[in-house]
């Protein structure tokens, strides 16, 4: 009796152990071909220009100098205007978009549920409906080929998407503290500068991300609205410098190089980041 | 006793709200404005960032929309209720669009939500290292459209691309990928594959909300794995299912950076690969030239209303959704 329970445990481990190690199996060659583009890019910028262009699986001699090569006079305008846009949206979107929630949470004006509606809705408009109309105003009022059009919306309200984060986070900061305050003879813009945006915090820098990462690697609105190099951002200017014919250039490596430049911000923020971003999606998770 | 501890509340609450004297107009309207003014003021931003940016645009759209000429410099001219509607029908390229993008979202919205929701239930297993396959797996979603382009145009290219050549090296067939009409739209559905890791996230949070009394009872009950993942997580998970469907099909319809990346701003091999939005894009650019303003318009109104329909019956048709108890 006592060495078949022994038996039933061994044997109930050895499946354990074998079940694990066909996860772990399946794991891995999946974390490998989600990887290949990844491996790719990096593998080949610092290939040789010909080798590149064979497509070897990898560098004979490595060419570090690619990256250099990459960053020629167009690019750093490009990321120079880029800085500008990314910089710009960062800053503003957060903080309109808490500003905007503030008056959902913790104010009370007439209209209020039909414009949360109204926010809301404008998520099921096609942009390219509003963008070209928005052409003609900018080509009237001067902005077009100016970065002005990549960021003066972003100041007004903060995307409705934002506006809805903010609001669900703002609805879980104790309404107390905004009654205390108040008593204490704090105006509606003390409570919010001085006490829920701070408290924000986790929201603002989930937003801040999104937003990063957003705008940087943004194409159809600089596409629309920008039409001269000297104001390209660095999305637009890349996918303008390699489009095409299907046939890809000659020579892969500086282009991969020049990708990765594109890239390296992004992950570094993701890998920085990682808690905030996987947080602020379960804030983000729908319950109704 | 609870009755009449409400009632008494109640009327509490009624002396509590009876008017005050009545005074002037002045009066009242300081009232309304000190109720409402800090709300208005909050929400002053957002309104005008509508206004502008919104509904402005949206209503120009679909008044340049009714004009068969319009080339931004001169006014519209020629209204008519039916010419750019008909125009649509009689576009090749049009109905070309309208099938290549109507293709692409039956497809690829139902399959990347299942794959992605597969991929989600095999990495909320327990095991060791599970953080690190998650993340990943999550990685190329880090890549850009643009980059994502400049890699995956490389890769996929006929003869030296890296897929093709491991082909070649098992003595298979290479394959054309965008090369040929016929094989580019599954070529853009399988270079879309490397992006399920942003949606397999989406339902890893929803998966850590269950919660695990409910496995416990079933375990209890002898239900088979099968079996849990249909009655319990399948419906846990609705809500999420729901609002994925939605904003899946909206963003699909709209597939542009995608697209235009992957085949470096043209529409493929036989507008094999030519999209809703790529067709407005293209119509657009050449607009100011041909007078067609009105028409690009339409294009894009029509998109919203088909849109507008299609969230209409998905919103009308949730009686599947479960919200839970509370």
């Amino acid at each position: 009796m006592d060495s078949q329970a022994i038996l039933m445990r061994r044997r109930v481990r050895a499946k354990k152990i074998l079940s694990h190690s066909v996860a772990h199996l399946v794991l891995i060659v999946l974390s490998l071909l989600f990887l290949i583009p990844i491996f790719y890019m990096v593998v080949t910028s610092f290939m040789g220009e010909v080798e590149s262009g064979q497509g070897n699986f990898f560098p004979t001699e490595w060419h570090f100098e690619n990256y250099v090569t990459a960053l020629d006079e167009k690019f750093l305008i490009f990321f120079k205007n880029s800085v500008i846009v990314v910089g710009c949206n960062v800053i503003f979107i957060p903080l309109a978009a808490t500003f905007t929630a503030f008056a959902f949470v913790r104010c009370k004006f007439v209209g209020q549920n039909v414009l949360f509606a109204i926010i809301l809705s404008t998520m099921m408009i096609p942009s390219i409906v509003c963008q070209i109309p928005m052409f003609v105003i900018y080509v009237r009022i001067g902005w077009y080929n100016t970065l002005t059009p990549l960021i003066v919306p972003a100041i007004l309200g903060g995307g409705a998407g934002n506006i809805f984060l903010a609001r669900q986070y703002m609805r879980t900061i104790s309404g107390s503290l905004d009654e205390a305050a108040t008593i204490d003879g704090a105006n509606r813009f003390d409570v919010f500068f001085r006490i829920y945006f701070p408290l924000c915090k986790p929201i603002i820098i989930y937003m801040m991300i999104t937003t990063f990462t957003g705008v940087w690697n943004d194409i159809t609105t600089p596409l629309l609205y920008l039409n001269n190099e000297s104001q390209y951002t660095l999305a637009l200017g890349i996918y303008n410098l390699f489009k095409g014919a299907p046939v890809p250039g000659k020579f892969p490596n500086v282009r991969m190089a020049t990708g990765m430049y594109m890239l390296v911000p992004c992950a570094i923020v993701f890998f920085i980041f990682q808690r905030q971003l996987i947080d602020g999606v379960q804030m983000g998770a729908v319950k109704g | 006793m609870e009755n009449i501890q409400s009632k008494e509340s109640g009327e509490a609450k009624r002396s509590f709200l009876r008017r005050p004297p009545k005074g002037s107009k002045r009066d009242s309207f300081v009232r309304f404005f000190k109720k409402n003014g800090a709300g208005f003021i909050f929400a002053l931003p957002v309104t005008l960032g509508l206004l502008f940016f919104t509904a402005y645009p949206l209503l120009a759209s679909l008044y340049y929309s009714f004009f068969e000429s319009y080339t931004v410099i001169r006014p519209p001219e020629g209204f008519s209720l039916t010419y750019n509607l008909l125009r649509m029908f009689s576009d090749q390229e049009w109905i070309k669009a309208i099938t290549n993008t109507g293709i692409y979202t039956l497809i690829s919205v139902p399959m990347f939500m299942i794959f992605s929701f597969a991929l989600a239930l095999l990495l909320n297993i327990r095991i060791k290292g599970i953080g690190i396959y998650r993340m990943l797996i999550y990685m190329p979603c880090v890549m850009s459209a643009v980059v994502s382009g400049i890699a995956w145009r490389s890769l996929i290219d006929v003869d030296y691309g890296w897929f093709n050549r491991a082909l070649r090296m098992l003595n298979m067939q290479p394959y054309p990928f965008l090369s040929e009409a016929s094989t580019s739209m599954q070529t853009l559905i399988f270079v879309g594959l490397w992006s399920l890791g942003g949606p397999m996230v989406l339902w890893l949070s929803q998966l850590k909300n269950i919660s695990a009394e409910l496995y416990e009872a079933a375990d209890l009950d002898g239900a088979s794995r099968f079996r849990k993942l249909i009655t319990i997580t399948i419906p846990m998970c609705s809500p999420m299912i729901f609002y994925n469907l939605i904003m899946n099909i909206i963003a699909t319809l709209q597939t542009f950076a995608a697209v235009t990346t992957l085949t470096g701003g043209t529409a493929g091999v036989e507008n094999s690969l030519l999209f809703y939005v790529t067709k407005i894009y293209s119509s657009y650019e050449t607009c100011i030239t041909t007078g067609s303003m009105g028409y690009t318009c339409a294009m894009a109104w029509f998109l919203f209303v088909v849109i507008a329909i299609l969230t209409g019956i998905i919103f009308k048709t949730s009686k599947w959704v479960f919200y839970g108890g509370d």
